[in-house]
């Protein structure tokens, strides 16, 4: 049934890729629109080409709800989205502002025309890769779902404080809080253990349920699908909409290039460079309104302040390797005439084996191996050899172990470096005695 | 009292790290509720029977099959002869070694009583053997909580029969003798189905007569749905599979797309791109703010895998002794430490840029915050739609990567805590030194934090107390380590 398809599809790909006629831009333009989850018309966008001023109410709601969806996805608190136009159209700027998105035409005030409108959305379409993220966003999950990077797991966000900002607190107030954090740690550890087991119980006790032999057993949301059946026509209205948004999506993907064409002809036509007029001034929306300055540059300081200590670390590790292998090979020179083990061949290879390790590593700060979204959990029983897409979870263990305890050294270390630094402070004060606690190897 | 700044930066951080932990509590709390209700036994559509003083808790009543019921009479008949061949004893004995704690001797009282409810002759040997029982009922499905609703079954059925025997007690005595578990939190999730399942026992108590409970029972033990027992006969309804494989087949056509990408359409794109961006004519640096923003993330990450990286080598050849690796090790790690070092010194020049780009962008930085506190995330990477699929197979693995991953997450939570502290209190160590006892309590207190991670505590003396004290010295240094 599958191989059919597929084929099908392709000779539909064909077909349609020389269908590229004049009536291939409404019906492109008609298919993104539907993919985008219900968009303006055709004759919207051809209003837009020409400036026309009725496009222009449309366009705006729909930059608005693409660019505020894009931006949900992430944020830690969630607001409300702001209803009336006004602030929507002032969301919009400041969004594509930060994007970088440079046309001064498109920041007058207090009128925009539509073209403008309709360039700024062509480019957030390429920019953001549009149709596929918003499908990416919108998906349905029907499976328990789960993410392998664990770098949103207690994610820091920035909350508003209750008390007044000049308010002086004590020390034990502190220790307080960090003793609550403590709790927290460990009640998080037992409850995430006990969704585990309860997890497992529900993907043992369907097993054999999934019409898809992959998968096998049923997830949370689908036992849920039968338990309460009411309930289950939301979801499958989420999926219909979904699936009609794919359907649409693939139609749009074979007529894509006709619009591309498109948007050259209307770039050709807008005019540019073209002198303000005195009444529309250019109104730049403050960046700062919807961010704190201090959290990007609370960011920027601590990497930096991260990166500069591990430069201070690599300094002293650095010096002292080199005077070890200094060492090592002026005693090894006294002793021998020749180095024997020293022969510039291996010395190279060994540069260029460490220099595949370290690009290896730098790839891996912008795309991690993992992919960061979220994997569907299955439960399989007998080990079987791993097909695409599947992720054994021995291997993120095993990830993870290695993470965990660099990250414990790393600790352990800022508080050899704390005692070093009190030690110094308590030879310094007279006349005190100060025991410590014994220290016990955790 | 420490001083403004460094308390309001203390206590931001702090509410941060505690309100990021609040909200995966709750996610947890959520998602283990909803996993509960469907383990529970379902309520299965049937009209309801006649029942007598039943709370709303328990799931309506069933209509048992008479046929049921004898097969159950016979079943414990059976069981009934079974023990007394085996054991040879009298109910009152069985419950003597039923307060031995083990999980055989409640089953078998279980059997026992259940055996002895036809028989209304020893009420009262059923009764003093109730509290012993439930407890250690109680305490098995502590111990095993993989066994809970097994365990529930059996003390329902229990609580029933001597509730029919002891009218009175058994409400009120049900509900006080498991009321102390929720207070043993080791394992938090149990107290709270016990007491569901006590409400259960409690409500199913009150007057009733014994072909009533009976009924009631046949009615709990096969016609109830639990998704244990019944859970591989589930059918996804016709209509769902359809959408859903079509879903999923329309999911595998995206993505087939995506990896065999139009060339043309592709250069269309960048030519649109490029055409667009010579018409920018806004000033500003060429660097977005949220670009600037990606970047961060990304040298943030580079310079934690750099860390793990540069402990990893340095550990490689740990407590050997440096005479001891041999020439290609020696400089294997050489090179590695030099090749790290231009890493990070290019990462930090880069840094640097983005600073510079940032403060073209935000202008010089206003002291006040914007109404707003919390930042508005720059939409980043998108998620692929394609969900792969992560398989585990035992319930361990499963718990030991998730537990995994929330101490990789804890532990960064508790690094970047040592350090804003570290950046905050030694400051305060290092500047005044007078000796008095507030200070010194701060010293105390800063050091239990900064290196024993505030679980044990040091002991300060200041001296004008020595003088008093001297004698006393020696039983101070055994209450050394307070917890």
């Amino acid at each position: 049934m599958g191989r059919q398809d597929r084929r099908q599809d392709r000779r539909q790909d064909r077909r349609q890729r020389e269908e590229l006629g004049p009536r291939a831009l409404p019906k492109a333009i008609s298919a993104l629109s539907r993919a985008l989850g219900g968009g303006p018309s055709p004759e919207t966008f051809r209003q837009a080409k020409f400036d026309l001023p009725e496009a222009v109410s449309e366009l705006w709601s729909l930059l608005f709800s693409l660019l505020w969806l894009i931006h949900q996805e992430g944020v830690v608190t969630p607001r409300e989205p702001p209803d009336a136009l006004e602030g929507q159209i002032r969301f919009v700027k400041w969004a594509l502002r930060c994007h970088g998105y440079g046309r001064r035409h498109f920041y007058q005030f207090p009128e925009v025309g539509s073209c403008e409108l309709l360039l700024a959305f062509s480019w957030l379409l390429v920019y953001f890769n549009l149709p596929e993220r918003f499908l990416c966003l919108n998906c349905v999950h029907q499976g328990d779902n789960v993410r392998i990077c664990s770098c949103k797991e207690l994610a820091r966000y920035p909350v508003p404080l209750t008390l007044g900002p000049k308010r002086s607190v004590d020390i034990h107030y502190i220790q307080w809080l960090l003793g609550r954090l403590r709790f927290q740690w460990r009640s998080l550890y037992a409850s995430q253990q006990e969704q585990c087991t309860l997890l497992n119980k529900i993907h043992l006790y369907t097993r054999g349920c999934h019409p898809e032999r992959s998968i096998g057993h049923l997830s949370v949301p689908e036992t849920e699908l039968l338990r309460f059946p009411e309930s289950s026509k939301q979801l499958l209205q989420q999926l219909e909409s979904e699936n009609s948004c794919l359907e649409a999506f693939l139609e749009w993907k074979h007529m894509e290039l006709a619009y591309w064409q498109w948007m050259d002809t209307v770039l050709d036509a807008s005019p540019v460079g073209v002198p303000n007029t005195g009444k529309q001034d250019v109104f730049l929306p403050e960046i700062l309104e919807y961010r704190s300055p201090k959290y990007i540059t609370g960011e920027m300081d601590r990497v930096r302040k991260n990166l500069e200590a591990l430069r201070q670390r690599l300094q002293e590790a650095v010096n002292q390797q080199r005077a070890a292998w200094h060492a090592k090979v002026s005693s090894c020179s006294q002793r021998l005439t020749r180095l024997p083990e020293l022969s510039s061949a291996m010395m190279k290879e060994i540069q260029e084996t460490v220099g595949c390790e370290l690009v290896a590593l730098e790839q891996d700060c912008g795309v991690k191996s993992w992919s960061h979204g979220l994997q569907r959990l299955v439960f399989r029983e007998a080990e079987e050899s791993g097909s695409s897409g599947t992720y054994p979870v021995t291997k993120v263990i095993q990830v993870l172990r290695r993470e965990e305890a660099s990250l414990k050294k790393t600790f352990r270390r800022l508080q050899e470096e704390c005692k070093q630094e009190l030690a110094i402070l308590a030879h310094g004060l007279e006349g005190v005695i100060w025991i410590l606690p014994p220290y016990l190897r955790r | 009292m420490l001083p403004a700044s460094c308390s309001h930066r203390l206590l931001t951080e702090l509410q941060g790290a505690l309100g990021a932990c609040q909200r995966k509590e709750k996610e947890l709390e959520q998602s283990i509720a909803r996993c509960r209700v469907l383990l529970q036994p379902w309520e299965v559509p049937h009209p309801p029977s006649p029942e007598p003083a039943r709370s709303p808790e328990t799931e309506p009543a069933h209509e048992p099959a008479p046929k049921d019921v004898k097969e159950l009479e016979l079943l414990t008949q059976a069981l009934e002869k079974a023990l007394r061949v085996r054991k040879g004893i009298s109910p009152a004995q069985s419950e003597q070694s039923a307060s031995s704690g083990k999980t055989a001797p409640p089953l078998v009282t279980a059997q026992t009583d259940l055996g002895a409810r036809p028989r209304t002759s020893n009420p009262k040997a059923c009764v003093p053997a109730k509290p012993p029982t439930t407890s250690q009922r109680a305490s098995s499905r502590l111990k095993k909580p993989a066994r809970a609703s097994c365990h529930r079954e059996k003390a329902s059925r229990n609580a029933l029969t001597h509730s029919k025997q002891s009218d009175n007690s058994a409400p009120i005595k049900g509900p006080d003798q498991l009321c102390p578990l929720p207070s043993q939190g080791q394992v938090p999730g149990l107290p709270t189905s016990t007491s569901v399942s006590v409400l259960r026992e409690a409500g199913a108590t009150g007057p009733s007569h014994g072909p009533e409970e009976e009924k009631t029972q046949t009615g709990l033990t096969s016609e109830t749905f639990t998704l244990k027992e019944k859970g591989t006969q589930l059918q996804l309804p016709p209509f769902y599979k359809k959408i859903a494989s079509r879903n999923s087949r329309l999911w595998a056509q995206v993505q087939h797309s995506q990896s065999s990408a139009d060339t043309d359409v592709a250069a269309a794109k960048a030519r649109f791109l490029e055409r667009m961006k010579v018409t920018f004519d806004l000033p500003g640096p060429a660097v977005s703010l949220a670009e600037i923003q990606e970047e961060v993330n990304r040298l943030d990450q580079a310079c934690h895998l750099l860390t793990q990286h540069l402990e990893e080598t340095l550990d490689m050849n740990g407590e050997a002794a440096t005479a001891s690796l041999s020439w290609e090790q020696e400089y294997h790690r050489l090179v590695t430490l030099e090749g790290l070092q231009t890493a990070v010194e290019q990462h930090l020049l880069r840094l640097q840029e983005l600073q510079e780009a940032e403060e073209q962008w935000l202008g010089p930085r206003p002291v006040e915050s914007s109404p707003w506190g919390s930042a508005l995330c720059l939409g980043g990477e998108g998620s692929s739609g394609s969900t792969g699929h992560l398989v585990y197979s035992s319930v361990q693995e499963l718990q030991t990567v998730m537990a995994l991953k929330l101490q990789v997450a804890m532990l960064k939570q508790q690094i970047h805590l040592e350090k804003v502290l570290m950046e905050e209190l030694l400051p305060l160590v290092k500047s005044e030194s007078p000796a008095g006892p507030a200070q010194l309590a701060l010293y105390r207190a800063i050091h239990s934090q900064l290196c024993e991670a505030g679980e044990c505590f040091s002991i300060l003396q200041p001296p004008s107390v020595q003088e008093a004290c001297s004698q006393q010295l020696r039983p101070l240094a055994v209450l050394s380590r307070s917890p």
